[in-house]
């Protein structure tokens, strides 16, 4: 949907508003925030800021592990601080920021207590644990924040979780790929389950509505699965066709569920992309060394062709999607 | 075209009540491609004039050898390209030309550095800047001024290294690109290509301030001397202070109406300090700066740059060596501080009844042109 400054400039540019008065049109049509705008939004930036400042302060100054400072005293400081967000949580209002906030700053105490806690007691758990069971304990808060760039921690504390557990143990099934091709293929699933939750929940909680939130997501998985497949098209040894197989899935999906039931071009730009990226790989790696010149003009064309279908396909759609 | 029909007669409506608009309202067909088609755009282009140089190096081999040929072959690639460009052409032949111009633009640099007879001087360099400088300005396409204006980035931050400038690149850089955005309305004819150049620069200027983070070889090779303990470094973030106090001082001059004297001086005492604390970790100011200006032009691409640049300067600033994780955390901690106090005295006298009130007399003035002020264009 195109913004307020978009259309504003457009009548701008269509001479619609005379020169001098741009200004004040940019003013009234809130192109140029109110003084109410910029409060809230200075107010928000502060907040976020202060606060994130203030939880890595702790983060850096435990990872320092200062001799100093005995554990007791670190214990304190870490649970003090978890005690002090959730009730500055519990004062604020619900739904505001600052309790969103709170309990952002909450969920990084938890992983800096089980950190500290691992590092003191030498427990000899494997790593992926600590993230796993950090976004474990984390779960009832990040559901209780209704908070967005929680839940995008959240999936990312899962993501690294997993890449370290396939990194010491490996994928149960093979899947005839190599072990990167393997790592990439689970983080691949576990983006695309997760996109597919925030679909179909985005409607009826609002708070998972914002489309960053999904575009990130699908950017993730987007370009794990266009890399497995460039990968295997460059690698002479992978011969394994299931990645052309959940690439061809993934694309079909994006168009279906993006051009059909729930209007996003990003979405569709993102899949053109890929797209266009795998075509050209297999066109680079089928070079012909006797007629390269033929081949480097042949490939140039072939870009460009591909972009401009894409972009006459991607602006139809748009104008579709506006209508 | 239904949606964008209703958003369009809505805002129409505001302006027609406060008569700033003239004539019949009349539906635009088309309105801009959003950002990541033009991304998509840009990116294609530049690997299509890869391919295409690639051509060009491979069949006319003994000729590119030659520097006035790769000059003329060159020029005649960017004229070719204007003329075509200049009248619209088909979506294909758009992109093609694009990929032939910046293919063009890579025959003449490999022209220029024949000429020099070395790549180790400030004057291929400064030729390549005034090339690229004036096609961003030139050309009659959106993504080739992008482009050209980050190859022209490119250009002068290099030309500064060699003139031993390299301390003014960041904050000429913010600078421009600061000016370009605030003054992106100053003539209807150059909005387009001030924005076009702005993101081109940004672009430059985002990566080149995490090389001190994240490219040792670069950032080291810019200063050629130890940077974090080197005057360059505190000169450079004290310069992009001072583009902070521009962009702020500007904002508030275009809404003098909204604070007192008082307040003023707060805002520029805080916005020292915040600068000045976050000194240590680099690229901090930037990623403000980008925020704070994306935000006051309502540039949601500006915005995203700033938050993103933001988090990435946050996070890598763990992995500065030449601090302690307990001088880093004592240097959170005051930030932390510091930003909330700071908050709580907004709130405490900035609060948004009085802000109202100020507002209602600032939105009466608008409604009476001949009182308010236009400087703000």
């Amino acid at each position: 949907m195109p913004s307020s400054r978009h259309i504003v400039s457009d009548f701008i540019k269509r001479g619609y508003v005379q020169p001098a008065q741009i200004n004040d049109a940019l003013n009234c049509t809130q192109v140029s925030p109110t003084i109410n705008s910029w409060f809230k939004f200075i107010d928000r930036l502060l907040l976020c800021l202060g606060a994130l400042s203030l939880a890595f302060s702790v983060l850096f100054f435990i990872a320092y592990n200062w001799d100093d400072w005995g554990r007791f005293g670190k214990f304190a400081l870490i649970e003090s601080l978890l005690v002090a967000t959730i009730f500055t949580y519990w004062l604020a209002k619900k739904d505001s920021l600052k309790a969103q906030i709170s309990l952002l700053v909450s969920c990084l105490m938890v992983g800096v207590l089980m950190a500290f806690f691992g590092q003191t007691y030498q427990t000899g758990a494997d790593p992926w644990t600590l993230f796993f069971f950090w976004a474990v304990l984390i779960t009832p808060w990040v559901v209780i924040a209704r908070f967005a760039p929680l839940w995008l921690s959240w999936l990312g504390l899962l993501n690294i979780a997993l890449s370290l557990y396939i990194d010491s143990f490996g994928l149960p099934l093979t899947l005839f790929l190599s072990a990167d091709g393997n790592l990439w293929i689970a983080l691949f699933f576990l983006n695309s389950i997760a996109l597919t939750t925030l679909e179909l929940s985005s409607r009826r909680f609002t708070y998972l509505s914002p489309r960053w939130l999904a575009r990130s997501i699908a950017s993730l998985a987007g370009f794990m699965i266009t890399f497995i497949v460039v990968d295997t098209i460059i690698d002479s040894h992978n011969t394994s066709l299931l990645p052309f197989l959940f690439w061809g899935v993934f694309i079909a999906a994006l168009y279906v569920v993006y051009r059909h039931l729930r209007h996003d071009l990003f979405m569709l730009a993102g899949g053109c992309l890929s797209s266009i990226v795998v075509i050209i790989t297999a066109c680079i790696d089928n070079l012909n060394e006797d007629y390269i010149e033929g081949f480097f003009l042949l490939t140039s064309v072939l870009i460009i062709g591909l972009t401009s279908l894409a972009t006459i396909w991607l602006k139809k759609v748009n104008k579709e999607m506006l209508s | 075209m239904k949606i964008q029909q209703t958003q369009q007669q809505i805002l129409w409506q505001q302006l027609q009540e406060k008569a700033l608009v003239n004539g019949e309202f009349q539906p635009a067909e088309t309105l801009d491609s959003p950002w990541f088609i033009k991304l998509l755009l840009a990116c294609s282009g530049w690997f299509a004039s890869l391919f295409i140089l690639g051509f060009f190096l491979l069949t006319l081999q003994d000729l590119v050898e030659n520097s006035a040929v790769c000059l003329v072959v060159g020029s005649g690639m960017i004229l070719m390209a204007y003329q075509m460009l200049k009248n619209k052409p088909s979506e294909f032949l758009e992109h093609l030309m694009l990929a032939f111009s910046l293919a063009g633009q890579a025959l003449i640099a490999w022209a220029i550095f024949m000429i020099d007879n070395t790549v180790f001087s400030a004057f291929p360099w400064f030729a390549i800047l005034i090339i690229q400088s004036s096609l961003s300005l030139i050309m009659p396409h959106y993504i080739h001024r992008v482009c050209s204006a980050f190859f022209a980035s490119i250009a002068l931050t290099i030309c500064f290294h060699y003139l031993q400038l390299s301390a003014f690149t960041s904050a000429s850089l913010l600078l421009l690109a600061l000016f370009l955005v605030l003054n992106e309305w100053r003539s209807v004819k150059w909005q387009s290509t001030f924005e076009a150049i702005s993101y081109g620069i940004i672009l430059l200027l985002i990566p080149l301030k995490a090389s001190y983070i994240i490219g040792y070889d670069l950032a080291y090779w810019l200063n050629e001397t130890t940077l974090e303990q080197s005057w360059y470094y505190y000169l450079d973030e004290l310069l992009l202070l001072f583009t902070m106090l521009y962009l702020i001082v500007t904002l508030m001059q275009r809404s003098q109406h909204y604070f007192p004297f008082n307040t003023k001086l707060a805002i520029i005492g805080a916005t020292i300090c915040l600068c000045l604390l976050s000194m240590q970790a680099s690229g901090i100011t930037i990623g403000f700066a980008l925020l704070i200006v994306g935000f006051s032009n309502s540039n949601k691409v500006l915005q995203g740059l700033g938050i993103t640049s933001l988090l990435f300067y946050i996070s890598s600033y763990y992995y500065l060596l030449t601090l302690t994780l307990l001088e880093k955390s004592v240097i959170l901690l005051m930030m932390g501080l510091f930003i909330l106090a700071i908050r709580y005295a907004l709130l405490k006298w900035l609060n948004p009844m009085q802000i109202h009130s100020d507002s209602s007399e600032l939105s009466h003035k608008q409604l009476n042109p001949q009182q308010g002020d236009n400087d703000a264009i």
